[in-house]
C-alpha cells in the first residue's frame, strides 16, 4: 500500500528522519559485545525497521536514499571498506524489501516474511561484499550461520516492525 | 485455522532449534594443549580436562637420561664407567638390554662413539673409514653393560647413547604423570613418538594416528591414518636424520654390526605398542633387521608394525591397532 | 500473523539444513594463510609448527600457533578482527577490512596426532 507522493517536501523530512533512526538504531546495536558463537557480521538489523517502512511506505527511491545514507556514515567512521561492505548488504536488502512489499499482499506475504529474506540477503550481501575485498570466499563455513541467524534475527525485528509501522504509518500521511 | 498455523509455527521452530544444534554440534570438546622441548624435540601435550599440567616430567627424565647433559646418570655413566641410577633410568636401561637380546644386538645403546664419529666426519666431509669403525666396534655391545641393583657399569670406551628410545621413554612419563595428576585421557607427541590413553573424546573409536610419508617430496605428506586405544607409536626411518657427505645421504640408524648406517632395505618401521621406550627401540631394532627378522621379535612383544620398503611396498603385521581408510 | 512467511522461512531451514549436510566437517585445519587485498603473503603448516609465531601484516599482528590463529593487534577503528578470536578450523577465517588482511584456515588434518 504505497502512498502516493503528494509532498515532496515532507517525503524528504521524513526519510530524513527515517535515516537518522537507522543511523540511530545502527550505532546503538554496535554497543552491544560481540557474541562468540555469532559470525562475524550476523547483527541484529534494527536499522532493517527503518527501511522496511520505507519500502512499506514509499518505496524504492527513499528507501535506496536511507540506505546510501546510512552507508554513507559507516563510511565516514568505520573506514571506506565497512562503507562498502555496510553498502552492498543494505542494497540487496533494500532490493529485496521494496520487490517483496509490492507483491506482499498478492503472494500473502507479511512483514516478517520480507524482513526475514532481507535479513538473509543482507548477511550475503555483506559477506559478497567483504570476500570481494578480500580475494577470498568466506562462505564455505558460514553459510548456513548467515541463514539461520537471518531467519532468527528477521523473524525478531520483522515482528517489531509489524507492530510499529501501521502505529506510524498514520502520523506520516 | 488457528491450530494449523500454531502447530506449523512448533514446527518451524523445532526445525530451527534442530538447525542451531548442528551449527554447534561439530565443535570439538575444547581441549587443552601445552607444548614445550624435551629430549631434542617438539613436545605436545593434548587433553580435555580443566586441570593444571606440564611437562615437566619430560625434562626430568632429559635431564636423567641424555647424555648431551653433563650431570645426568647417563653422562655420568659414560665418564666414570659407573653410575647410581634412578628407577627410571634402570628401567630403560633394562628394557633396553632386553630388547637388545631379543633382536640379537640389532638394537644397542652402547653405539655412542660410533654416533660421535659419524657426526664429526660429515662435518669434514668424509665418509668415516672402515678401520676406525671397526676399532671403535671394538668397545661396544649390550652385553658389556651391566646392571646391579641400582648401579650400571660400562667398560672403557663405551658410550651409552639412549637417543633411540628417548622421545618414546619421555612419552611413558607424561602420560604415567598426567594420570597421577588424575587426568583421564589425552595424547602427547615427543618429536615423531607419539602416546595415547584413555577415552578420545573426540571420536569413540580412539586416536587417530597420521604416519608420515617416508618420501619426503611428495605433497601428501601422510602414509596412512591408523586408529588406537591405548598405545604408543613410534617411527624409525631413514629420512628422519641423515648425514649429507659428498652428495650421498646416510642415514643414521647404524648397524651395530658395522657400524656403517644399517641397509636391510627399509624406508621407515612403525611399531605399535604399550610402552613408549620400547616402541621407539622395537622401531629401531626392525629397522635394522628388516622386515622377515622382524616378525618374530613384533610377536614377542605382542606390537604392530607397518614397514615400508626401499621399494614402497608395505607390510603390516600384528594386532592392537586399526588402520584406516584414506 | 504471519501467512506465506511459513513457506519463505521453511525453504530458507532446509537451505541452511542442506548446507550444514555437505559441510560436517569441523575439522582442525593444517593450513593457515595469510592474504593483504588478495594477495596471499605467507603459508603456515600448522602441524609443523614448533614454536608459536607473531607476524605483522600492515599493522596487523597476527598470532599464529599450533591450535589455531588469532589477531593480537590492530589499528583498525573496529577491532571486528580482534574480537574473532582464536580461529582453529577448517573454513574459518578473520578479516580486517579496513588494513585488507585477511588470515584464512584450510586443509584439514583428521589425525589427532602425526608419528614420524
Amino acid at each position: 500500500m504505497l502512498l502516493r507522493i503528494k509532498d515532496s517536501a515532507k517525503t524528504v523530512a521524513v526519510g530524513g528522519i527515517l535515516s537518522a533512526v537507522a543511523i540511530v538504531l545502527s550505532y546503538l546495536e554496535s554497543l552491544i559485545p560481540p557474541l562468540a558463537f555469532l559470525p562475524v557480521g550476523a547483527k541484529l538489523g534494527l536499522s532493517n525497521i527503518s527501511l522496511l517502512f520505507s519500502a512499506q511506505t514509499f518505496g524504492f527511491p527513499v528507501t535506496l536514499a536511507i540506505c546510501i545514507i546510512k552507508s554513507g556514515f559507516v563510511f565516514l567512521v568505520r573506514g571506506a571498506s565497512a562503507g562498502f561492505i555496510s553498502l552492498c548488504g543494505g542494497l540487496i536488502a533494500t532490493i529485496i524489501m521494496v520487490l517483496l512489499s509490492k507483491i506482499a499482499d498478492k503472494k500473502d506475504i507479511s512483514v516478517i516474511g520480507i524482513s526475514v529474506v532481507a535479513a538473509v540477503g543482507h548477511n550475503f550481501g555483506q559477506y559478497i561484499a567483504a570476500s570481494v575485498l578480500a580475494g577470498s570466499n568466506l562462505f564455505i563455513a558460514y553459510a548456513p550461520a548467515l541463514i539461520i541467524y537471518g531467519v532468527i534475527f528477521g523473524i525478531i525485528t520483522g515482528i517489531i516492525a509489524k507492530v510499529i509501522i501501521p502505529k506510524i504509518k498514520p502520523l506520516v500521511k | 485455522m488457528k491450530k494449523f498455523k500454531t502447530a506449523l509455527i512448533i514446527i518451524l521452530a523445532i526445525a530451527l532449534v534442530i538447525a542451531i544444534i548442528l551449527l554447534f554440534g561439530g565443535r570439538k570438546k575444547e581441549q587443552v594443549v601445552i607444548n614445550g622441548y624435551a629430549m631434542g624435540s617438539v613436545t605436545t601435550f593434548k587433553y580435555f580436562e580443566d586441570k593444571a599440567f606440564d611437562l615437566s616430567a619430560a625434562n626430568e627424565l632429559e635431564n636423567l637420561i641424555s647424555n648431551k647433559i653433563d650431570n645426568s646418570e647417563i653422562s655420568k655413566l659414560n665418564e666414570n664407567l659407573t653410575a647410581e641410577l634412578s628407577d627410571i633410568t634402570k628401567e630403560i636401561l633394562e628394557y633396553s638390554l632386553k630388547v637388545a637380546k631379543k633382536s640379537d644386538g640389532a638394537f644397542d645403546i652402547t653405539l655412542g662413539k660410533l654416533t660421535d664419529i659419524w657426526e664429526s666426519s660429515a662435518l669434514e666431509n668424509i665418509v668415516p673409514s672402515e678401520n676406525i669403525l671397526k676399532s671403535l666396534l671394538k668397545d661396544t655391545g649390550y652385553k658389556k653393560l651391566k646392571i646391579k641393583k641400582n648401579t650400571a657399569t660400562i667398560e672403557d670406551g663405551m658410550k651409552i647413547d639412549l637417543g633411540a628410545v628417548g622421545k618414546g621413554a619421555a612419552c611413558d612419563v607424561i602420560i604415567n604423570a598426567a594420570r597421577e595428576n588424575g587426568i583421564k585421557s589425552g595424547i602427547v607427541t615427543v618429536g615423531g613418538s607419539v602416546g595415547a590413553f584413555g577415552k578420545n573424546p573426540n571420536n569413540n573409536k580412539g586416536w587417530t594416528i597420521g604416519i608420515r610419508n617416508p618420501d619426503m617430496e611428495i605433497d601428501d605428506q601422510t602414509l596412512m591414518n591408523i586408529l588406537i586405544k591405548d598405545g604408543f607409536v613410534s617411527t624409525s626411518g631413514n629420512y628422519e636424520k641423515y648425514y649429507e657427505i659428498d652428495g650421498v645421504k646416510y642415514h643414521h640408524i647404524l648397524d651395530p654390526d658395522t657400524g656403517f648406517p644399517s641397509d636391510a632395505g627399509l624406508k621407515q618401521v612403525t611399531v605399535i605398542c604399550d610402552n613408549g621406550g620400547l616402541s621407539d627401540a622395537l622401531s629401531t631394532a626392525c629397522f635394522v633387521l628388516g622386515y622377515e627378522k622382524s616378525k618374530e621379535l613384533l610377536d614377542y612383544y605382542d606390537a604392530g608394525g607397518i614397514f615400508v620398503t626401499e621399494s614402497d611396498k608395505i607390510f603390516i603385521i600384528g594386532e592392537g591397532f586399526e588402520v584406516l581408510d584414506k | 500473523m504471519k501467512r506465506k512467511d511459513f513457506v519463505i522461512i521453511a525453504v530458507l531451514i532446509l537451505a541452511a539444513l542442506v548446507l550444514l549436510s555437505i559441510n560436517k566437517t569441523r575439522k582442525e585445519a593444517v593450513f593457515c594463510e595469510i592474504l593483504e587485498y588478495g594477495e596471499i603473503v605467507r603459508t603456515y603448516d600448522l602441524s609443523a609448527l614448533s614454536d608459536d609465531e607473531i607476524i605483522v601484516v600492515n599493522d596487523v599482528e597476527i598470532l599464529i600457533s599450533r591450535n589455531g590463529c588469532q589477531v593480537n593487534q590492530s589499528d583498525c577503528p573496529d577491532k571486528i578482527c580482534i574480537n574473532s578470536g582464536k580461529i582453529s578450523r577448517v573454513g574459518e577465517f578473520i578479516y580486517c577490512a579496513p588494513n585488507g588482511v585477511l588470515v584464512r584456515l584450510s586443509g584439514e588434518s583428521e589425525a589427532d596426532a602425526v608419528a614420524y
